[in-house]
């Protein structure tokens, strides 16, 4: 793991608790955005971000270093996303088996204009459509295509071997095609 | 073949569907490899699928980052201190 974190959790271990106040300030701002994007309700994500930073401190001593540090702490944020309102069904959860109810529309949307991927009301395609993953499938998403985090990276998180976190990885983007190539059909009629 | 704005993926196709995400990241090992391409030059709807799959992911990767609002960084760093200030450090 980082250096610096090593550092400081060796200091809060040996006493030194305001220094996990440092570990805040290196962590927080991807905890939450992690948060944000897997219940989409501030409040939700708020919590989260709460409850992650109050069950790292409390459980530091299990850390034992192997993984990086933003690795453990993603774990936990994990975990806690599945206690919110909305972190563990979505608005609406789609069954996994078939995720967009067996249709697969072809159409190519990608030749249009850019400005209308910088919408407002696509971003919020985007949002809605990742907010309806089954919440396995979503946190993959989240990780891999939104944090940038890498499929290896993914799979400690997760508890899930690397073949699984890229086969829900792949659901999960046609999942997302599927809802915008509909959503973008919609519009243009 | 030419695909309609509303036409489905054939179900031959559909089958071809499951390796996708492996050909976009190129690691699909070579023989097979060669035969998704070469489906891909013979099969619009494919393509249509592949191109849309690739700006799926890219709009993913565009989409903006949400910051936690400075309240919220105090709100719970209060909270965290309070606790820092409650409980006796972790044992070593
Ligand atoms: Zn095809």
């Amino acid at each position: 793991m980082d250096d610096a974190d090593r550092s400081l959790v060796e200091r809060i271990k040996a006493g030194d608790v305001a220094a996990f106040e440092r570990l805040f300030s290196r962590h927080h701002q991807r905890i939450y955005r992690f948060a944000a994007r897997m219940c989409r309700h501030a409040q939700d994500a708020e919590d989260v971000l709460q409850d992650t930073f109050l069950a790292a401190f409390r459980h530091l001593k299990t850390f034992r270093g192997k993984a990086r540090f933003s690795t453990w702490l993603y774990t936990i944020a994990a975990n806690s996303c599945r206690r919110t309102r909305r972190g563990s069904g979505a608005v609406a959860p789609a069954k996994e088996s078939e995720p967009d109810g067996g249709a697969f529309p072809v159409d190519d949307w990608t030749r249009r204009p850019d400005a209308l991927f910088l919408r407002k009301e696509t971003r919020r395609a985007i949002q809605d459509a990742v907010a309806e993953l089954p919440k396995d499938l979503r946190l993959v998403l989240v990780f891999r295509d939104m944090e940038g985090l890498s499929a290896e990276e993914v799979s400690r998180i997760v508890g899930a071997s690397v073949p699984a976190v890229k086969s829900r990885l792949h659901r999960a983007r046609l999942f997302v095609r599927n809802r915008l190539s509909r959503r973008f059909q919609e519009s243009r009629r | 073949m030419k695909a309609g704005p509303s036409s489905s993926l054939g179900t031959p196709c559909l089958r071809r569907l499951a390796r996708l995400s492996a050909y976009i990241e190129r690691e699909v090992p070579s023989p097979a490899r060669e035969s998704i391409r070469r489906h891909m030059a013979h099969c619009a709807d494919c393509r249509v699928v592949l191109r849309t799959l690739k700006k799926t992911i890219a709009l993913c990767r565009q989409a903006p980052k949400i910051d936690p609002p400075q309240a919220v960084s105090k709100r719970v760093l209060a909270v965290l201190r309070r606790e820092l200030a409650r409980c006796r450090p972790p044992a070593p």
